[in-house]
């Protein structure tokens, strides 16, 4: 973490909330966009190219089981840390995404701008959990 | 001679001087001769040497000596007198006599030994003979009392032995007096009675009898001269319990003089019990519902009750003799043979359960419980068998264990109902957040910053598209609502279906479109009319359209044909999407239920969209169907809705949907309800109103209520021919309402009137006591058929018992 700036990389199937959150993303000073994805479909790949230190991922995707992609990729790519970004956040699902290599989880249910401060956090080496 | 004057002198009168002249002593000696020879008491004199002087002929005869050899000799010597208890020789008395001067008895038992050993009891006394103040001799007078002793002593011993057989029977014995006293008891009456000798003696024998008229006439009929034998009496013991006794008795007379009744007393009151035990014993077996049997140790029936004949089926006749294999399936002989084992070592054996034949083959569930039968000396002779048919009992067993099956699963459904419910919830609180998640963080970016034209429009578009997602999910929630609570309402009218559908493609082909799906229709031009809700058909399809998309990926195809399939409509939606698994096809329209629901699941959604397209064809009268050969295969759904029955105007129909399938009440064509006196029950006045028309038109006397209490006031007064009622009615609804007119006993047939067709809520409406469910609104057709229908053909109508 020597850059000043977090690079994070968006995954989640619904544009509208992929464009909000690279935006709101983008406003702030010290994060910059790496990328947007629609599913977890190739996500290992994908972080050996674009090198994001976080990831951003929704749960509910077409595509590949987003737990199963995280768990992979926590363990090939361990520098890249993952915030999962859910409506769901029963602690069954809460517990799954750590269990699966989450760092940070943040539910839809909370502030909009929660996500940056878990972004922060968790670039910081914190795990952040808290407006569960 | 002068021995025998002296001696006739001295006994004639000792004291007066000897002084007759020789012829009077003469006279007076030969007069004593004869007279002593005449007396039948033996009489001996002797000196005061106790030698003897004289004996009559009686003397000589008891002691086998004559006069005349006695005359001279000790009296000892002819005179042997024994003891009779001790056999001893015994003194007589005359040796006290002579001693001591005084008359003296024989003393008692004395017997008198003859010359020739005869004996004989003697009685009898001894007197001194005097001279001037000295005893010079004895006289000694005494008598044969053998017989008369002989006699004494049988009657003492008879005395004896009556009062011992009296005192020492085992049966109990009284007399009684002829005025009904106790004379006397014996032991064992006074056993049997409880009492002491002298509670029982000298009271009233009728006192103990616990029915004094069974006294009465006993003593009655004794004193007429009967014997009793055996009657059956009950007396009172002391403790104030009964005997059951046997009486046997007669009565004494002497000279035809009552002396009293013999009374013998058997107690039978143990025989009586045990006979009772026997036969209530008896009886149970008799009319026993269970087998009871008993058989041999080689397995040979002994008896065989009716109970045993209606389990098995053959009759005691055809089974006692035979062996018990009778009735033993073949596969269980080695069971009988076990049994008979353990009966032989004196086991019991209880409840026992296992399957015998009956006479026609069938197999018998029993439960079986042994006894060993043993004869008096306790040697096992064999077997009683009693044999319970278990079969009811077998099969509430195995109903319990059916319903408790039922249960456990009625559980399981309600814990996966439940569990749905959560997983449900979750899902709505994810369907709902997602996409206002996106429209707060727009306007978070909009307000932010000053946006360019361009992000304002993406913004905006954002904003709407997500506004919009939500309202269709509101709507989705709300339309389930309606649907749960019976309260969708269609605008029923003549529907363009091509059209319907068309518009249902044309809202999801930016979708489609987005996805590169190729939509494709084939759409057959139908003629014939359809009735239905235009937009909820538009939303069936749009939803089964949106499904499809949805489940297609990139590069699909997506179909929808239309065409009509003999008296139906058919429209189907086939895709080239993910398929559904067949274990999910039983679930695909229920409520809440997604392939996969969790929170990592591929596709939002709320679960409820395919349920709510069921519902809405039901609710047309149609149904939806959906076939997929798995994952990967793609899935048809097929919508089929029926067509309508008749043609009406469109003016006349009166927001109608076509009636739920299965109605009985449907023909076309002109019907006669002339003069049927139908109640119409319904809060909403237009539909009332219409209804009333409908059959005033058609000739119906109608009354109208606008509620179930309004209904129920105007029956008090009306009897309707035909009832037709609303469901849903602020109060007391429809189902309420025909059970209080049930109750009342008012039987005229009855139609429901429902905007819900499901087939609990007919269910429902028949058990509330409606004859017909019809679903709302309704075709007039449709209302008159059914009006006449029940006017005409119910048996329960009261027209017939109405003059009016």
């Amino acid at each position: 973490m020597t850059d000043p700036t977090t690079s994070v990389l968006v995954v989640d199937d619904s544009p509208d909330l992929a464009a909000m959150l690279t935006t709101l993303i983008a406003d702030e000073k010290d994060m910059q966009v790496a990328g947007t994805l629609s599913s977890a479909d190739g996500l290992t790949q994908r972080l050996r190219e674009l090198e994001p230190d976080v990831v951003l991922l929704d749960l509910t995707m077409p595509g590949r089981d987003a737990f199963d992609a995280m768990a992979e990729a926590s363990q090939l790519v361990p520098q890249t840390r993952f915030i999962v970004l859910s409506g769901y956040d029963d602690p069954a699902t809460v517990a799954q995404a750590v269990e699966s290599g989450a760092w940070g989880f943040v539910s839809k249910h909370g502030d909009v701008l929660e996500f940056l401060t878990a972004i922060r956090a968790v670039a910081a080496g914190d795990h952040y959990l808290k407006s569960l | 001679m002068p021995d025998d004057e002296n001696m006739m002198r001295s006994a004639q009168d000792p004291a007066r001087p000897a002084t007759p002249s020789d012829e009077e002593t003469r006279s007076q000696a030969e007069w004593l001769r004869v007279t002593l020879s005449s007396i039948t008491d033996a009489v001996i004199s002797i000196d005061a040497d106790a030698r003897v002087r004289f004996m009559n002929a009686t003397a000589e005869s008891f002691t086998g000596w004559s006069a005349s050899e006695a005359r001279g000799k000790a009296l000892s010597d002819i005179y042997h007198l024994l003891d009779e208890n001790t056999r001893r020789p015994r003194e007589s008395a005359s040796i006290r006599v002579l001693r001591e001067g005084c008359t003296v008895r024989s003393p008692p038992h004395a017997v008198l030994v003859a010359e020739d050993g005869t004996e004989r009891f003697i009685e009898g006394s001894a007197a001194p003979v005097l001279a001037d103040g000295v005893v010079t001799g004895c006289v000694l007078i005494f008598r044969d009392i053998t017989d008369r002793y002989n006699a004494e002593q049988l009657s003492r011993r008879r005395d004896r032995d009556m009062a011992d057989f009296f005192e020492n029977a085992n049966v109990g014995l009284h007399w009684v007096a002829p005025d009904g006293v106790i004379l006397r008891v014996n032991q064992a009456e006074l056993d049997l009675l409880g009492y002491t000798e002298q509670e029982l003696v000298g009271r009233h024998i009728a006192e103990f009898h616990a029915d004094p008229a069974v006294a009465d006439d006993m003593t009655h009929r004794l004193s007429r001269g009967e014997s009793l034998q055996g009657y059956p009496a009950r007396l009172r013991h002391k403790d104030g319990s009964t005997r059951e006794v046997l009486i046997n008795s007669s009565a004494l007379f002497d000279n035809d003089r009552l002396i009293h009744n013999r009374c013998f007393t058997l107690d039978v009151t143990a025989r009586r019990l045990a006979l009772d035990t026997q036969l209530r014993l008896a009886a149970i077996v008799e009319t026993s519902d269970d087998a009871i049997v008993s058989k041999n140790l080689d397995g040979v029936i002994n008896s065989w009750n009716p109970g045993a004949e209606r389990l098995f089926g053959y009759t005691a006749a055809e089974a006692i003799g035979r062996h018990i294999d009778l009735i033993i399936p073949p596969e269980l002989r080695d069971e009988e043979r076990t049994i008979l084992r353990r009966l032989r070592s004196g086991e019991r054996i209880h409840h026992y359960e296992t399957v015998r034949c009956s006479k026609d083959g069938r197999r018998i569930n029993i439960s079986l419980s042994i006894s060993p039968l043993k004869d008096s000396s306790g040697t096992i002779i064999g077997a009683s068998k009693v044999a319970r048919d278990i079969t009811e009992r077998k099969r509430s067993e195995a109903e319990r264990e059916r319903l408790l099956a039922s249960e456990q699963s009625a559980r399981t459904e309600a814990e996966r109902a439940n569990r749905l419910k959560d997983e449900f919830l979750a899902t709505l609180s994810h369907e709902l957040r997602t996409p206002l998640h996106a429209i707060l963080g727009w306007v978070h970016i909009l307000q932010k910053q000053k946006p360019t034209p361009e992000v304002l429009e993406q913004g905006l578009n954002v904003i709407e598209r997500n506004s919009r997602m939500q309202s269709q999910l509101v709507s989705d929630l709300l339309d389930m609502s309606r649907i749960i609570s019976g309260k969708m309402r269609l605008d029923v009218q003549r529907v363009e279906l091509p059209i319907v559908i068309e518009a249902a493609i044309d809202s999801i082909r930016p979708a489609a479109e987005a996805k590169g799906i190729r939509l494709q229709s084939v759409l057959e031009p139908i003629t014939d009319p359809v009735h239905g809700d235009p937009a909820r058909l538009q939303q069936i399809v749009w939803n089964i359209l949106s499904n499809a998309v949805k489940f297609t990926p990139k590069g699909g195809r997506v179909q929808v044909v239309l065409t009509r399939v003999n008296s139906h409509i058919e429209i189907s939606v086939s895709d080239t999407g993910k398929g559904i698994k067949p274990e999910f096809l039983p679930y695909i329209f229920s409520r809440f239920r997604q392939a996969d629901s969790s929170a990592a699941r591929q596709h939002g959604g709320l679960g409820i969209g395919l349920s709510i397209v069921k519902q809405l064809a039901e609710l047309h009268g149609g149904s939806i169907q959906v076939s997929s050969d798995g994952e990967g295969q793609g899935a048809t759904f097929t919508l089929m809705l029926p067509l309508a029955v008749v043609h009406r105007d469109p003016v006349q129909t009166l927001r109608v949907h076509p009636r739920s399938s299965g109605s009985d009440w449907g023909q076309a064509g002109p019907v006669d309800i002339t003069g049927v006196r139908v109640l119409v029950i319904d809060d909403e006045r237009d539909a009332r109103d219409l209804i009333g028309r409908v059959l005033e038109e058609s000739g119906a006397c109608v009354l109208l209520a606008a509620s179930a209490t309004e209904a129920l006031e105007l029956l008090k007064q009306e009897r309707p021919d035909v009832i037709l009622s609303d469901i849903g009615m602020p109060g007391q609804d429809g189902y309420a309402l025909m059970q209080t007119i049930r109750r009342s006993g008012l039987r005229a047939p009855a139609a429901a009137l429902t905007a819900f067709a499901r087939s609990e809520d007919r269910t429902r409406a028949l058990q509330a006591g409606y004859q017909t469910h019809l679903a709302k609104p309704i075709e007039p057709v449709e209302l008159l058929a059914a009006v006449a229908a029940l006017s005409h053909t119910s048996p329960l109508s009261d027209r017939e018992s109405d003059p009016a």
